[in-house]
């Protein structure tokens, strides 16, 4: 793309899509323009940061800019109202002349800003009013207390908006005071704890000076040991004479990268006094000690040489403990890693006492994908449970690695929905009780490794299970035919209450199968055969064409009526259909053709209707642009809107102004249309009801 | 500049009152909201009425609408907050707490012209109160027939201790306080009167603005009024032209004795007020011509219906030289008369917008070369000759009622409904800068420029 090449690429760092580029024209009044007329919620910075810039260039700018800025606070619109303000608010913390400008028309601005007089309410919209005012009280609020000494128009102005208007400030500056009264509180606070460390710091420090000491020794233990046990080995291969030199310097080479002193049954004591006293001092004394030191640092006291001498203690042994440590790291003692011998509740507090946060290993996908790699290993041959997300982060690479075997497989594994069982799928290990040594809600506890669930009593409980879900089954209509005409559409399962059980009918309501009356249900195969393939949910004959019906189940083009039957009915017995029979069956099928024109059309209808209701309901919501979201619009014809709409407009400031339709008001017209409807159809059921007893005296119950 | 003109006073270029003079009304023209002084005010309600002491201009005397009157010391501060703000409370006040309180809005408060030991409230209760300041009790109290809208004390009276109040009845009361009782009744008005102000020059002329639009000068001497401004009989100019004729040295002799009362004030109270008044008198019937001088203005029922303004006339006042009178109405106009002539002066005051239903105090500077009247939540300041607007003070956040000149320190008050008192002072940003410095505290943000990007 040569063109691209040129231009630099599209600003990423920056959430600043401001049009404005400092090539542009820069003067002041331009600036102002541009930035009062959109719609956004705030004075674009960049712009801001222009307008000052501009306005510090010259008196006559911020001379032209106040104009400006107060002809735009007359305009009858609280967004640029607001707009203006906020860079008034800018202007005037910067600028002594601007104060000094708006300061004389204080009285003309403020009902701008404020709105407080009862003639001068802040325009529409009122949402941007609402911010207008309270920005202008919390400014008001800082510019008097930062400026008021030099202005009595900013003390005139606070104390008419408080005592006549009745305006509550904010009070920020109240805010400000009870922030210093707290300051104070700690201090005296920190004071009081500086005096009881007067007469503790011996104590803390022999006590860690103790602890010190105690690791040293246990360290020089272990480190005879080491020394012996080298020496040991090193007479090992001086013994054996089988030092192949490689051998050797691989042995030497191990033990030294790690200096690791290997943990014996002798030495076990010492390591856990050792690690005892390592814990004590690293969770307990150095986090005391680090707690001195801030509040030392934070504290203020008139006499300060007890606190310097104090902190420089603390940090002498500070530094002592942190030699130690490192001591131990050095010597290659595992203390912080015990997870091999001790239990996980150390594990735990180590990591802790550690302070070093774990950069936590990119969360193990729990997908079915895992536990079908892991089952690779072991059970090739087993059923693999399809993750159907090959697309994710490590299941991306590990599809590229995979063997073609693998791909086959996954590729035909069956799709199982999600359920516990999938976390034990293929392990047969026990089971903790607790796994997280969880007793108290959101309280680490103490794991118990003992208790366990075997895995045989696991797998009985393991049943995968998954919910039921019913398939839509269409109920059809009654349509017997009503005495006043027309056909029952009544919809019931098995048994209409008016009018029996629901047979199949023809398009005038006559039962199909039963012609004058005279074969009565349930004796014919035939008919039990179609019944039953009808009951079986098979819909595509509602829906479908019925010669596709046919050479689907025929398998054969030429498909007659009889060989249809035939393959339908193969395992009746053959020598029992008569030939009444067949002609019954082809006055069915022919009516039943009828049927499934009407339910074609039927269904067409539905379409269609359905069809208009998208439509209907998509104008409505374009009308309304921000509820857009609000319902579940596919994204597909959102983004096509979305193009449209840019196309024609963007929301301008004069659009704000439109009175929107809000809930409450579309709830208020449903609420009466309801109430209309209400009326009418209860007036229109009254002289339905009136006109039925009239027609049907006996008939009414 | 400032300094040139003291150089030339160094040279003696310029005399002694015309460096002050110069001085004052460069002060005067550089008014504006002060920083570094102001007056917290104990009402709860509308300030109606601002009056600064005549002995010593240092009390302010304030009248508001919960019924209090106060009076705060404009010389010394209660306190100062961060070190450079000078706080004036009140330290004097009469409110409803009080035994003898008045119980509705008072409308005009006003100190007794000679010292501060007395004021007098008048309210809308009907009664108008004289007030003893050191003991803050009352002195004693006259009833009037309705609502009282204005009293009024000449600032040059020497033999008479009367004050002048306009109620919602149609008459002119005086009441006297050596007395205890009423001594006038002023009959002539309409309707209600609005507004009253006493001649500067002569301590028996009482002028009266009524809701019916009409400004009756009274002499308390003589029975009826003897004149009633009509705002459709205008001269062009300051002065009404020279008349021809046996009068005209006369009028020339009277025109210099009214200027040379420009000087008067109150402190020079010692003078020939018999003679001046009656100058006074001699040449405005003289004016009108020898066809009215017969006829006694009060009776001539053609002359009695004449109106100084479309609706009510809402305030008065005269100029301190006692030669001009300004007048507010209802009709959203300010007019200039010439006391002399009786005329109005044609000054075209340019747009402005009153409160039409209460009285407006308005403020005239000493040389009257500016006008401050309220216009609704600001104060304007116009031209006095020619009428062009030039200031416009905003700093109040609802109507303004009242305000007050202070001429020995060149401030201005203003009372408004918004329960402020505001004090307006000639500002010279160097100085008040450099003083500031001197006294800026720690812990307030400096006023500077803070472009930090």
């Amino acid at each position: 793309m040569p063109r691209a090449a040129g231009r630099p690429p599209p600003s990423e760092q920056g959430p600043s899509p401001s049009p404005y580029t400092p090539a542009a024209d820069s003067s002041v009044a331009a600036l102002i323009d541009r930035a009062t007329s959109t719609t956004a919620p705030s004075v674009d910075p960049a712009l801001l940061r222009a307008i000052k810039s501009s306005a510090r260039a010259s008196d006559g700018a911020v001379r032209d800019a106040f104009r400006l800025l107060l002809s735009l606070m007359a305009k009858p619109h609280s967004h640029v109202r607001l707009l203006a303000f906020s860079i008034v608010d800018e202007l005037f913390m910067r600028s002594k002349l601007f104060r000094s400008l708006l300061a004389d028309t204080l009285d003309g601005f403020l009902p701008l800003a404020v709105g407080f007089r009862t003639n001068e309410q802040l325009p529409p919209p009122a949402a941007s009013a609402a911010t207008l005012r309270k920005a202008a009280i919390q400014a008001l609020e800082r510019w008097h207390h930062l400026f008021g000494v030099h202005y009595r128009q900013l003390r005139l102005a606070v104390e008419y908006l408080k005592s006549s208007a009745r305006i509550q400030f904010p009070g920020l500056r109240a805010a400000v005071e009870a922030r210093a009264a707290r300051e104070a509180r700690t201090q005296e606070i920190l004071t009081a704890k500086v005096e009881q460390l007067r007469s503790t710091i011996e104590s803390i420090k022999a006590e860690i000076r103790s602890t010190i000491q105690e690791i040293r020794n246990g360290l020089d233990i272990i480190r005879a040991e080491y020394e012996k046990f080298e020496r040991y080995a090193d007479d090992d291969d001086e013994e054996e004479e089988i030092a192949s030199m490689a051998m050797r310097s691989i042995r030497t080479a191990s033990l030294m990268a790690g200096q690791w002193v290997p943990e014996t049954q002798e030495n076990e004591a010492v390591f856990d006094a050792l690690r005892e006293a390592y814990r004590l001092l690293v969770s307990k004394h150095f986090s005391t000690i680090q707690d001195w030191i801030s509040v030392l640092v934070r504290v203020n006291l008139a006499d300060n040489r007890f606190r310097d001498s104090a902190l420089k203690e603390f940090i002498d042994v500070k530094n002592e403990i942190r030699a130690v440590r490192s001591q131990c790291n050095e010597l290659g003692l595992d203390l912080d890693n015990v997870r091999r011998k001790k239990d996980a509740q150390e594990e735990d507090e180590e990591d802790w006492v550690e302070g070093k946060i774990e950069v936590p290993s990119p969360p193990r996908v729990v997908s079915n994908l895992d536990v079908a790699g892991s089952s690779k290993d072991n059970r090739k041959g087993k059923s693999m449970v399809n993750s159907g997300n090959g697309d994710m982060p490590n299941g991306g690479n590990r599809s590229q690695e995979m063997d073609p075997e693998r791909k086959k497989l996954l590729s035909e594994a069956p799709l199982v929905s999600w359920s516990s069982v999938l976390d034990r799928w293929g392990s047969n290990m026990d089971a903790h009780v607790n796994q997280r040594g969880l007793e108290l809600e959101s309280h680490w506890g103490r794991m118990d490794n003992d208790a366990v669930i075997p895995a045989a009593k696991i797998a009985e409980l393991n049943v995968h299970h998954s919910v039921y879900k019913e398939e839509p089954v269409e109920i059809l209509p009654c349509h017997a035919p009503l005495k006043k005409g027309g056909l029952c559409q009544r919809r019931d399962l098995k048994i209409c209450p008016f009018h029996g059980p629901i047979i199949p009918r023809d398009a005038r309501g006559n039962p199909i199968g039963k012609i004058g009356g005279s074969s009565d249900a349930g004796g014919d195969p035939l008919e039990q055969k179609v019944d039953i393939r009808e009951a079986g949910g098979n819909p595509i004959n509602t829906n479908g064409g019925i010669d596709s019906e046919y050479t689907q189940e025929g398998q054969e083009p030429s498909t007659s009526m009889m060989t249809s039957i035939n393959n339908d009915t193969s395992d009746i017995d053959l020598s029992k259909i008569t030939v009444d029979q067949l002609a019954m069956q082809a006055i069915k099928n022919v009516r039943k053709r009828d049927m499934d024109d009407k339910a074609r059309e039927r269904a067409q209808r539905a379409r269609v209707r359905q069809h208009n209701e998208d439509v209907l309901r998509q104008a409505a919501i374009a009308s309304t642009p921000h509820s857009a979201a609000a319902y579940g619009q596919p994204s597909e014809a959102l983004g096509r809107r979305g193009r449209r709409r840019a196309k024609t407009k963007e929301p301008t400031l004069s659009s704000m102004l439109k009175k929107k339709v809000t809930a409450k008001d579309r709830i208020a017209g449903r609420l009466l249309n309801g109430h209309a409807r209400d009326a009418t159809i209860r007036e229109a059921s009254n002289t339905e009801d009136m006109t039925y007893r009239e027609a049907f005296p006996n008939q009414w119950q | 500049m400032w300094w040139e003109e003291v150089r030339r006073r160094e040279r003696g270029e310029l005399r002694a009152r015309r460096f002050e003079a110069l001085a004052r009304s460069r002060r005067a023209a550089s008014l504006a909201l002060s920083n570094r002084k102001e007056i917290t005010t104990p009402h709860l309600g509308a300030v109606n009425s601002l009056q600064v002491d005549l002995t010593e201009g240092r009390y302010l005397l304030s009248g508001a609408s919960d019924g209090s009157a106060a009076v705060f010391d404009l010389k010394d501060a209660t306190e100062y907050e961060a070190g450079f703000i000078a706080k004036h409370r009140s330290i004097l006040l009469v409110d409803k707490q009080h035994q003898h309180g008045h119980k509705f809005t008072v409308s005009k408060a006003i100190w007794y012209p000679v010292d501060t030991g007395l004021f007098v409230t008048a309210s809308f209760d009907n009664y108008v109160k004289v007030w003893d300041t050191n003991s803050t009790q009352m002195v004693m109290d006259f009833k009037m027939p309705g609502k009282v809208y204005s009293a009024a004390m000449s600032p040059i009276a020497t033999t008479h201790m009367l004050i002048a109040t306009g109620s919602a009845d149609v008459q002119v009361r005086l009441c006297d306080i050596a007395s205890g009782a009423f001594t006038h009744t002023l009959s002539g008005h309409l309707d209600g009167i609005m507004s009253l102000e006493w001649s500067t020059s002569s301590e028996w002329i009482l002028m009266s603005g009524g809701c019916d639009g009409a400004i009756r000068f009274w002499d308390i001497r003589r029975a009826g009024c003897f004149l009633v401004l009509d705002q459709l009989r205008s001269q062009l100019g300051r002065r009404p032209p020279i008349l021809d004729g046996t009068t005209d040295n006369q009028h020339q002799k009277n025109l210099g004795r009214s200027s040379s009362s420009k000087s008067y004030s109150v402190q020079q109270r010692t003078g020939n007020h018999k003679k001046q008044s009656k100058a006074l008198r001699k040449s405005l019937t003289m004016v009108r011509g020898h066809t009215q001088q017969k006829v006694h203005p009060g009776m001539s029922s053609s002359q009695n219906h004449k109106t100084a303004h479309y609706g009510a006339v809402t305030g008065l006042r005269t100029t301190t030289d006692g030669m001009h009178l300004l007048s507010s109405g209802s009709d959203s106009r300010l007019r200039l008369w010439d006391i002399d002539s009786g005329c109005n002066t044609l000054v075209n005051f340019e747009a402005m917008r009153l409160q039409t239903s209460k009285p407006l105090q308005l403020a005239v500077t000493d040389d009257p070369s500016l006008v401050f009247i309220p216009c609704m939540s600001s104060i304007k300041a116009y031209n006095t000759w020619s009428g062009t607007t030039f200031q416009t003070f905003r700093g109040h956040y609802d109507h303004v009622n009242c305000c007050y000149y202070n001429s020995q320190d060149q401030e201005l008050y203003t009372g408004s409904n918004d329960r402020q008192i505001l004090v307006w002072s000639p500002s010279t940003p160097a100085l008040t800068e450099m003083e500031d410095d001197d006294k800026r505290q720690e812990g307030f943000a400096a006023d500077e420029d803070n472009w930090s990007d």
